[in-house]
């Protein structure tokens, strides 16, 4: 093949693709976000019959354990007033969603959305033995996985491998193709066999800026970096070589995503107002990526900050109010863009926190806890009991899980994204009925 | 030197046999970068002149090497948290912002100080213990104790890890971080002991939720007073624990003791050294024989880090420019062989856009590294972030405009004009393109470039202004996958 004749990179993809259609391409140039123009957009794409196939799947990540009591609150429990003595959220300031639990008063926006029917809460959810350690819990929870140590990929990572018929290069279609983190770090949630997601802080800083500041010679220097960070056939045995052919694997998908990022982002005239939070702006990213219509399905955000062992009571207040306003507005924003309909959003923490606050003014990790799902097509309401927090009913001291996080992970693969949940999630688990 | 345990009866060979094959430029380019953060050519030349053994030697025995560099300035804070809550809210506002301010300088003078130390594997392994016993000024607040920190890790990098472990858990900052000063009898806070095992010792799987329970209340009444490590001793329990199959009425430093008669200890340990000075991920039958070296050594890293440095594994082509640098390094580095006069404070900028915020770890895990350090935002923002350091010109946040008030705007307020390359390389180099790529390769990638790559910096170098080509190919080498390898 001769390179030298080709002129944008996006033609390179195109002819890399041409000349090895009898499915010899390098997956990851079928398979990232961006690989080429929509020509194969979701229209493409179906799985399970009666699904729609442009639906979105947000999900938010409260890293550090979330303090679950506190955010939904069981103001009938009187256990709950006697482990909290301190921290306990009085029962007159509870947003009350029925007869027993109500949401923290910091989340009166949320409590919006729940009147307008596009909330649910899903209660007691966590998996069998669970593990206190952060960066376990969180590995659980981004592969699915409570078992093994080894699984390396993560659970949208594996449903962007198997759920897609476009991902077989000789149809070319190519969506949808690749996760979107916003945030400079890729989690573990988003990484897969065989495609490369994506991970932006902001479409300004997403691009390759040559140095010079004459146009000509800008755009000379580009098409040298092009050529520099090309993908080359090498020996894959050799250790230095299978590193550069990573590092060269991701500058490309880079390349291309930005194009195609920048191109996205440009047609959105901004629909609501966003608080200044950071949570607030990583949602407004995402507004615009789907106010342009980029080809994917999935969207990564992540807040952090819940590991609240001393003095949780400002601080815990203070993220309950970023997450309510930022998820606010975002929703706010789609349902002027009109596409509120197509997105659904799921909120997870990696463990809830223990019942009893400690006398630090805080609270240590814990199990169970519950988590949201947003969505104007979603069936609200609160799903599952509130765990009991008499003694017996507590695990050393942590209310026990009675939903299994894969079963709402098989909900919204199934019911929401039409894709077959077994393969991902490598056994079958009893679907909710909140969508 | 072997060192004697590493000698073992039939073993084919041992991980820790040293070296025998030449020694050369390219060598001790690889030992320069990672015992410290890449060496300038004079300094490779120097290491290539004197040999492995005496490279290494000079490299470990740093202490032999004269340097007082002045502590920097430090605010005097209230000596306890009472007398913080009498100030008025204008001085507790007024001491906030000076500790923020002060963390800052820290931060810069400890960058200034790995740019320009004569012991760079001190400078290299104060690094690696942040990322180990990782804190964050986040949390801390208090910029004395950040410093005090930094500066035992400084003193204790070489030392053997009973005295490390026994001093982060008197270290007021890690105290703070992991909330070990409200970790009272009356109800234990679990958060350090549950770290000191999963990430600092032991690694997750070794113990169970009740040895956690255990160790925290062995730690209970640890604290501090201003500065001072303190025991509260109404605070502390007496009682027996039961931990790790060991009873009796077990504190601090008796946990720490029954941690390091683990395997999994120095297993964790050895590995841990491994990936971050040879590569990642190193095969298990390694592990296990630097684990035994190490613990028959009574976990003293010196010997340990001396015997690996010199060995042939460090040398050997799996490690051979297949780490992809930390910010902190690709950062150092290039300014180093750019020559550029940066700000500190910007240079800090730098490092946290690319994913390394120093003093502000993500969390108490550290920065993974490896693989990690790369996604598509990061490798681009490596990328721009070495044009701006050929200006000179880092962002504050994100990128900068081409031009215009919001480009002076986002421009951090630490900025510095551009670096002159061509004063490495006298005036006529930019002329002749061949010479300026392979000046520019030698000195900035230290390793060969493919045919295929030459030709193509060369060719750009035909297409491009004389005055323009030093900075432009120096930010395309710069913004090449080999760059990201050291």
């Amino acid at each position: 093949m001769n390179y030298d004749n080709i002129q944008t990179r996006r033609e390179f993809v195109r002819n890399l693709l041409f000349l090895t259609a009898g499915g010899t391409a390098p997956f990851f140039l079928t398979r990232t976000v961006l690989a080429l123009d929509r020509t194969v957009s979701a229209a493409g794409t179906k799985s399970i019959p009666g699904i729609p196939d442009d639906r979105i799947l947000i999900v938010v990540q409260m890293g550090g354990g979330n303090d679950g009591l506190n955010m939904v609150v069981p103001f009938a429990m009187d256990e709950y007033y006697r482990a909290r003595t301190n921290l306990g959220v009085p029962a007159d300031s509870v947003l009350k969603l029925n007869d027993t639990i109500g949401l923290h008063p910091k989340l009166d926006k949320l409590k919006g959305l729940y009147d307008a029917g596009n909330m649910a809460v899903v209660q007691g959810v966590g998996y069998p033995n669970p593990d206190r350690s952060h960066f376990r819990s969180m590995e659980i929870w981004q592969t699915g996985d409570p078992q093994s140590r080894t699984t390396e990929y993560g659970w949208l990572g594996s449903y962007l491998d198997n759920a897609c018929p476009g991902c077989d290069p000789k149809m070319r279609r190519m969506n949808p193709v690749a996760g979107v983190n916003v945030g400079g770090w890729m989690p573990v949630a988003l990484k897969s066999k065989k495609g490369l997601s994506v991970a932006l802080e902001s479409p300004d800083s997403f691009r390759w800026i040559p140095i010079s500041d004459q146009a000509n010679d800008a755009q000379k220097a580009e098409t040298t970096f092009e050529r520099l960070n090309r993908i080359v056939t090498r020996d894959l045995g050799d250790p230095r070589v299978a590193r550069l052919d990573f590092l060269s694997r991701v500058a490309m998908n880079a390349q291309l995503s930005s194009d195609r990022v920048h191109e996205v982002t440009k047609k959105y005239h901004g629909g609501a107002t966003y608080p200044g939070s950071g949570l607030a702006r990583q949602l407004q990213m995402v507004a615009k990526m789907i106010a342009g219509g980029l080809d994917t399905r999935i969207y990564y955000v992540s807040m952090g900050g819940f590991d609240t062992h001393a003095n949780q009571k400002g601080a815990h207040e203070r993220l309950l109010t970023e997450l309510g306003e930022g998820v606010a507005a975002f929703y706010d924003d789609l349902k002027k863009q009109g596409n509120d309909g197509r997105v659904l959003m799921m909120t997870f923490s990696e463990f809830g926190r223990r019942v009893s606050e400690n006398a630090s003014g805080g609270t240590d990790h814990g199990s169970g806890a519950p988590l949201f799902v947003f969505g104007s097509r979603i069936k609200p309401g609160v799903y599952g009991n509130h765990p009991g927090l008499a003694a017996g009913d507590l695990d050393r001291g942590d209310v026990k899980f009675h939903t299994d996080f894969r079963s709402v992970y098989a909900t919204l693969l199934e019911n929401w994204l039409g894709a077959k949940s077994q393969p991902i999630l490598g056994a079958d688990f009893k679907k909710l009925a909140f969508v | 030197m072997v060192l004697e345990y590493t000698k073992k009866p039939n073993a084919a060979m041992s991980v820790l046999e040293p070296y025998r094959g030449p020694w050369s430029k390219t060598l001790a380019a690889h030992l320069l970068n990672r015992a410290g953060f890449g060496g300038l050519p004079a300094d490779i030349d120097h290491a290539a002149k004197a040999g492995l053994d005496k490279s290494v030697d000079a490299l470990v025995d740093f202490d032999k090497i004269e340097e007082v560099v002045a502590p920097p300035t430090l605010p005097d804070n209230p000596a306890n948290l009472r007398d913080v809550r009498k100030l008025s809210e204008e001085e507790k506002k007024k001491l906030f912002r000076s500790n923020r301010e002060a963390i800052e300088d820290i931060r810069g003078w400890w960058i200034g100080r790995m740019l320009r130390t004569q012991r760079p594997l001190q400078e290299k392994l104060t690094v690696f213990w942040h990322g180990h016993f990782a804190t964050s000024a986040n949390d801390v607040k208090n910029a004395r104790h950040m410093y005090a920190q930094n500066e035992f890790l400084r003193q204790h990098c070489l030392a053997g890890f009973r005295d490390l472990l026994r001093g982060i858990s008197r270290d007021p900052a890690m105290l703070k971080y992991l909330d070990n000063n409200t970790n009272r009898k009356s109800h234990p806070n679990e958060n350090y002991a549950r770290e000191l095992m999963e990430l600092f010792s032991m690694g997750i799987g070794n113990y169970t939720e009740d040895d956690v329970k255990a160790a925290a209340r062995a730690f209970t009444g640890w604290t501090f007073r201003g500065d001072e490590f303190a025991i509260i001793d109404r605070q502390h329990d007496e009682g027996e624990k039961a931990f790790l199959g060991r009873r009796g009425n077990f504190d601090g430093d008796d946990v720490i003791d029954i941690i390091l008669q683990q395997p999994c200890t120095a297993r964790w340990m050895a590995k841990k050294f491994f990936a971050f000075f040879v590569y990642d991920d190193p095969e298990p039958a390694i592990v296990d024989e630097l684990a035994v070296a190490l613990r028959r050594q009574d976990y003293q890293f010196k010997p340990f880090l001396r015997a690996l440095l010199k060995s042939e594994v460090f040398y050997s082509p799996r490690a051979w420019r297949t780490q992809i640098k930390s910010p902190a390094q690709l950062v150092l580095g290039s300014v180093r062989y750019l020559g550029t006069e940066i700000n500190e404070r910007a240079l800090a900028v730098a490092m946290r856009l690319l994913g390394q915020d120093l003093l502000f770890p993500p969390n108490v895990k550290g920065w993974d590294g490896g693989e990690t350090w790369i996604n598509t935002n990061s490798l681009l923002m490596r990328y721009n972030m070495a044009g701006y350091l050929v200006e000179g010109q880092i962002p504050e946040s994100g990128t900068l405009p081409a031009k215009g008030p919001e480009r002076r705007q986002r421009l951090s307020r630490f900025a510095r004009p551009k670096t002159e390359l061509e004063k490495f390389y006298g005036p006529d180099i930019s002329a002749d393109g061949p010479k300026l790529v392979d000046a520019l390769v030698a000195r900035l990638l230290q390793a060969p470039v493919s045919a295929a790559g030459r030709a193509m910096l060369i060719e750009y170098t035909e297409r491009t202004r004389v005055s323009e080509r030093p900075s432009t190919v120096a930010h395309l080498v710069m913004s090449m996958p080999e760059y990201q390898l050291c």
